[in-house]
This record gives C-alpha cells, sequence and structure tokens, in this order.
C-alpha cells in the first residue's frame, strides 16, 4: 500500500515507540518536526490573481442563477401538469438540485475550520491543499469563498509573504462582505501591516484611518496599537506615539509579551526623541523584562531596523 | 450572584456545583444530527410516491432550511456573548464577566464546546478573584472530562499528530473527540494549561499535600512540551507554581534555586511573569533576614522586588499574594508609570 511520505514519515517514528516518559517526548518531537520539515519541503504555492477571484465569483453567481432557473422550471412542471408523472419528477429535481448545493457548500464550509487549525499549528502545505481544493468547488456563497480567501491571506500573513498578503486583502475589501462583514477589520489590520513593511505609507495612513472609522472588538484594537505605533514612529511623529501613553501602556498589558515589549521599546524610543528620559529608560527597562534582545531585534513584527535608522 | 451596585460576592464552592449539576452538557440527539437526512428522505419518498402533495417536499426543505439558520444564528449569538465575557475578563470588569458567563452557561447546554469554554471562563474568573474553592470546582469538573480523551496531554498531543499522520482511524478520532466534548486532539497544551492552573488553585486554597502531588506529575509533562510553541509560556506558569510552592511552604532556599534563569523563564508571562519575580525577592528576602541587610541575598530581593514592581504595582501582588506583604514593607519597589510620566 502507498501511503503519502508524511504518513510514512510519521509511521517511522511510531515504530519504536515505548510508554515511558522520555520517549514519548522524544516521538512527540521527532513526529512534530518531521511533519513540518515534510511540509515546509513540499509545500505548493497557491497563486492569488485578482482577475481569477471575479472569474470564480461570476462563475458562482452564474451557477446559482443557472440552478434558480432550474427550479423555477421544476416548480412550474408541478404546477403545469399538476396531477401528472413530471410533477414527481419535478419535485425530486428540486431536492436534487437543493441537496447538492447544500452538500458542496457544507463541504467546503467543514474544511474553513480544518484550515484555520493547520495554519495555527503551520501546516502549511496541508491548508494550502485544502484551500486550493476548496477554491476548485463550484458553486460556492459568495461569503465563503471570500472566506477561503481570507485564510489564504492569514497564512500568506503568517509566512510573512506581505506583498501578497496586501493583495489579496486588498481584492477582498473592494466586495461587499455580507455575513462575514465582521472579517472586514482582520482584512485591514493585515493589509496594515503589509502596507507598513512595504514602506507604503499612505495607504497605511488611509487604511488605518478606514480602521478609526469601525468599531474594533478588543482583539482588534490590540493589534492595531503596535501597527500604528510604528507607522508614528516611522513617520518621525513621536508627540502622537507619546499621545495618551497611559492607555496605550494599559492595552500593551494585554498583549502576548513579544508585542508588549515591542510597544514598550518604541514608546521608549519615542520618549528618548522627546528627551523624556524617564520615561525612556522605564518603557526600555520594561521592554526588556517583557521581551529578550533577539525578540526586539527581529524585524518580522516590528521594522524596528527602520525605525532606529 | 450580586445585583448591579452592590458588592460582589464571588459564589462559593457549593453554589458553583449547584449550578453545574442544574446546567450539566446536554448534547443534542443524535436523532438531531439525522434529521435533515431524515427530512430530505421524507420529501423524496413523498415526491415519488404522493406526486399529488406537490408542495409538501418543498415544505419540508423550507422548513428544514428555516430550522438550521435559527441552530447556526443562536450558536452565533452565544458566541458572542462568550466573546464579550471574554472581553470584560481580560479588561479585568471580573463582575460583569462572571455574571455574563454564568448566565450563559444555562444557555449553552446544547452546544457541547461553547459549554466547556464558559466553565473555563468560569473557573478563571473565579481564579482572578481568589475563588480558589469554587475556581477548583471548574477545573475538576473540565479536567476530568477532558482527560477522559486521552490519558496525559502529552499522548493527546500525539495523537493529534498521529491523526494528522492518518494513524487514528476515523472512529477513535470521533470517539476521543466526543469524549472531550468538543475539543480538538491537539489541544493537550489546553489541558496542561488548565492543570496548572488548578494545581495553583489547590496551593492558593492551601490545599499542600494535594497540590504537591499535582506539581509534580505535571512536571514531565510540561518539560515534555516546553520546546513546542506555545509550550514556553507554560514552562513559565510551572516556575511560578515552584516558586509559589516553595515560598507558601517556607522553604526559601529552595525558590532561590529556581532564580538561576527566571527571567529567560519567565519572559513569555508577559507582566504576570511579575508574581514570579515578587516570589523570587520574598525568598532572597528570607534568606536576607537571616545574613542580614548588607548582604549580598539583600541586593538579590531588591533586584527581583524592583522586577516585580516594574511589571506589576507592588498593591497587586500584595493583593495576590499576601505572604508578599512583608517584601513590600521592607524593600524599594520601582517607580509606577504613572510617577514616571507626571513625575
Amino acid at each position: 500500500m502507498h501511503l503519502p511520505q508524511h504518513q510514512r514519515l510519521a509511521r517511522c517514528c511510531m515504530v519504536d515507540s515505548k510508554p515511558d516518559t522520555k520517549s514519548q517526548v522524544d516521538l512527540t518531537e521527532k513526529l512534530h518536526a518531521k511533519l513540518q520539515a515534510h511540509q515546509h519541503a513540499t509545500a505548493k504555492t497557491l497563486a492569488f490573481d485578482p482577475q481569477r477571484l471575479e472569474r470564480q465569483l461570476a462563475i458562482d453567481s452564474g451557477l446559482r442563477t443557472v440552478f434558480l432557473g432550474v427550479l423555477i422550471v421544476a416548480m412550474l412542471l408541478i404546477f403545469v401538469v399538476p396531477e401528472g408523472v413530471m410533477s414527481g419528477w419535478g419535485s425530486l429535481l428540486i431536492i436534487g438540485v437543493w441537496l447538492g448545493v447544500t452538500l458542496i457548500n457544507a463541504q467546503v464550509a467543514q474544511s474553513v475550520e480544518r484550515i484555520t487549525r493547520s495554519i495555527e499549528m503551520g501546516l502549511v502545505a496541508d491548508a494550502e491543499r485544502m484551500i486550493a481544493s476548496g477554491l476548485g468547488r463550484y458553486p460556492l456563497h459568495p461569503s465563503l469563498r471570500l472566506t477561503l480567501y481570507h485564510r489564504l491571506a492569514v497564512l500568506r500573513h503568517r509566512q510573512g509573504r506581505f506583498a501578497e498578503t496586501a493583495m489579496i486583502t486588498h481584492a477582498l475589501l473592494t466586495h461587499r462582505l455580507g455575513k462575514i462583514e465582521l472579517l472586514r477589520s482582520h482584512l485591514l489590520l493585515m493589509l496594515l501591516e503589509s502596507q507598513l513593511v512595504g514602506g507604503q505609507m499612505m495607504g497605511a495612513y488611509m487604511t488605518m484611518m478606514e480602521l478609526h472609522r469601525r468599531r474594533l472588538s478588543l482583539t482588534e484594537t490590540m493589534h492595531l496599537l503596535p501597527l500604528q505605533t510604528r507607522y508614528e514612529l516611522m513617520c518621525g511623529h513621536d508627540q502622537a506615539v507619546l499621545a495618551q501613553c497611559d492607555r496605550k501602556i494599559a492595552v500593551a498589558e494585554l498583549m502576548p509579551a513579544p508585542q508588549a515589549g515591542l510597544v514598550h521599546q518604541w514608546i521608549g524610543i519615542a520618549a528618548q526623541r522627546q528627551g523624556r528620559e524617564k520615561l525612556a529608560d522605564f518603557c526600555q527597562r520594561r521592554a526588556a523584562l517583557l521581551c529578550d534582545p533577539d525578540q526586539l531585534q527581529a524585524t518580522s513584527y516590528g521594522g524596528v531596523d527602520v525605525i532606529a535608522q | 450572584m450580586s445585583a448591579t451596585g452592590t458588592p460582589f460576592i464571588p459564589p462559593t464552592a457549593e453554589q458553583v456545583q449547584t449550578h453545574l449539576e442544574q446546567h450539566p452538557v446536554n448534547p443534542p440527539s443524535p436523532w438531531l444530527a439525522w434529521g435533515p437526512m431524515i427530512v430530505i428522505g421524507l420529501a423524496v419518498f413523498t415526491a415519488v410516491v404522493m406526486p399529488v402533495l406537490v408542495l409538501v417536499p418543498c415544505a419540508m426543505l423550507i422548513g428544514l432550511m428555516i430550522t438550521s439558520q435559527t441552530r447556526a444564528g443562536q450558536l452565533r449569538r452565544l458566541e458572542q456573548r462568550l466573546n464579550r465575557a471574554g472581553e470584560l475578563a481580560v479588561c479585568r470588569h471580573l463582575p460583569e464577566a462572571l455574571r455574563l458567563s454564568w448566565r450563559l452557561l444555562a444557555d449553552a447546554t446544547a452546544y457541547p464546546p461553547l459549554h466547556q469554554r464558559t466553565q473555563l471562563m468560569i473557573g478563571q474568573i473565579l481564579d482572578h478573584v481568589q475563588a480558589y474553592d469554587a475556581a477548583l470546582v471548574i477545573y475538576d469538573d473540565v479536567i476530568d472530562r477532558m482527560g477522559q480523551s486521552s490519558a496525559s496531554p502529552t499522548a493527546n498531543h500525539q495523537n493529534g499528530l498521529a491523526d494528522r499522520a492518518g494513524k487514528m482511524s476515523p472512529g477513535k478520532r470521533n470517539r476521543n473527540m466526543v469524549a472531550a466534548v468538543g475539543f480538538t486532539p491537539a489541544s493537550g497544551l489546553m489541558v496542561l494549561r488548565f492543570q496548572l492552573q488548578r494545581a495553583l488553585a489547590l496551593l492558593r486554597s492551601h490545599r499542600l499535600v494535594d497540590a504537591d502531588d499535582r506539581i509534580r506529575r505535571l512536571r514531565g509533562e510540561v518539560e515534555s512540551v516546553a520546546s513546542q510553541p506555545g509550550g514556553a509560556m507554560l514552562a513559565g506558569a510551572y516556575r511560578v507554581l515552584q516558586l509559589m510552592q516553595a515560598v507558601v511552604t517556607n522553604h526559601a532556599d529552595d525558590a532561590i534555586e529556581l532564580c538561576d534563569d527566571l527571567e529567560k523563564m519567565l519572559r513569555p508571562l508577559g507582566v504576570e511573569a511579575g508574581l514570579g519575580y515578587g516570589l523570587a525577592a520574598r525568598a532572597y528576602q528570607v534568606r536576607g533576614g537571616r545574613e542580614g541587610s548588607a548582604s549580598e541575598s539583600w541586593q538579590q530581593a531588591q533586584y527581583w522586588w524592583t522586577n516585580a514592581t516594574m511589571l506589576l504595582p507592588a498593591e497587586e501582588l500584595v493583593n495576590r499574594l499576601p505572604e508578599l506583604q512583608e517584601t513590600a514593607d521592607a524593600l524599594a519597589a520601582a517607580p509606577t508609570f504613572s510617577e514616571v510620566l507626571h513625575g
């Protein structure tokens, strides 16, 4: 029997497993490392094309129109020949079409949760495969197709492929999101970070204004704070960074340690530039307690190198 | 529950137990899962056998759509309420958060994963308001049920890996997931996190023998996940737990032995690391008390207390652990953010 390579790898790791804790630990680490290494090695990139998105949405819409037409014809058939054999077949046609469309959408909707989990666990190839498979199904409800593209944007964002993230999020934001309108803020946040990484300050400003017009949840506010601080620092608006500093610090304290440390670090830099030595010293000491030096130097989240110039 | 405007009194362990018993998980009947298939089957049957009743199959399908939309809408509203409670808890509006999640538990009985998340939310809030006995009731209930799916979090995590590698049969996977009441096999870290919180609650409610037993048992589990994503935070929480045990049981020298790489270990905890530093300060202060106020231990105590109060105000530290009152009185705290900002 031919197994996929990642299954064979997992099976090899399982062969020598013993029930004691040490081997259990080794086993977990081996499995995790080998699965992730294999997934990274075999990850196929799903290219994003805005025109493809438009085409897919048009096909979905067209197919739904066709199915609606079929339903109307079937209903007419039933009413025109109410007591004939055709009315039975008409009802069956309605059920068949309804069932087919519902099943396709239900299967893809179920895969969305698995995609989210795969992204969280760093299983890039799994996520890519499931997204590609979902996008290849027709007809999907527009909100479901856009949700799949949202997950693709999240995946690219996690991979640090910010140019693609910006392209996907920008394309999605031009559409009416309907049932998934709640995702708009998240899309805007990903777009904002991508624009900041790409140095598109005007675009970042517009995105930030859009975000400020929206009612954000606490989590979204926590995501916005480091991005806005970083924007203001990159633009040299040190006074804006220091405005409502106490509120910013309070929000930063709710964040995971690396992000909290970076916000402290940036407020410290702004304070230093403004000659507020005590505040700068306090923020930098706190940053050192929240992040190790490597994290503070990392550019993946914060672009500290840009700020340091 | 106290009404708005009156002093907040957290529920007792008995009240929590009664509330859990009154609102147990009541998963929908398997018939409900098969409901759509039965309705579709009936619709097909009606269409084929009784073609005269043309509108009946259509009405059945419309009814089915309305039912599933209603159920999805209900679940969405419940999740929004839980998210709201979570936000309130994060912002330390604990009475409101507890009130909201307490009511939510009664409404979420038909949705096992949501019911469990609500239970855990209540447990964490009770932990924050120092109602440790009541929190223990929640943790015991949830962890015992989660534990049915696997012997240990490590095994649980391996189930997740084996599942992804295609080794676990769908039947076994489903049984595990059902036993875990909605938790996925890869949620081992979450189980471990709540086991740590349970051990902490045991320690704080002075059930020291039970706490010691739990802490010892958890060591291997924590070490096994420390190198995984999210594991560093658990390792940090475990170190705080060890420090607290040593301080609460007056083993200052044991606590000091845990301080070697303390900053590195506790960084992932964010400002919560302040409690760990406070405990380190307390341990050095006890030793410094024996050696004299000019000793190196005393300086170390001051160093750790400064770190602790950089992250959390001294009052907050004392509020969380009254054993730190003596340390707060004896050592100088770092300036607060307000003092720095306006000073």
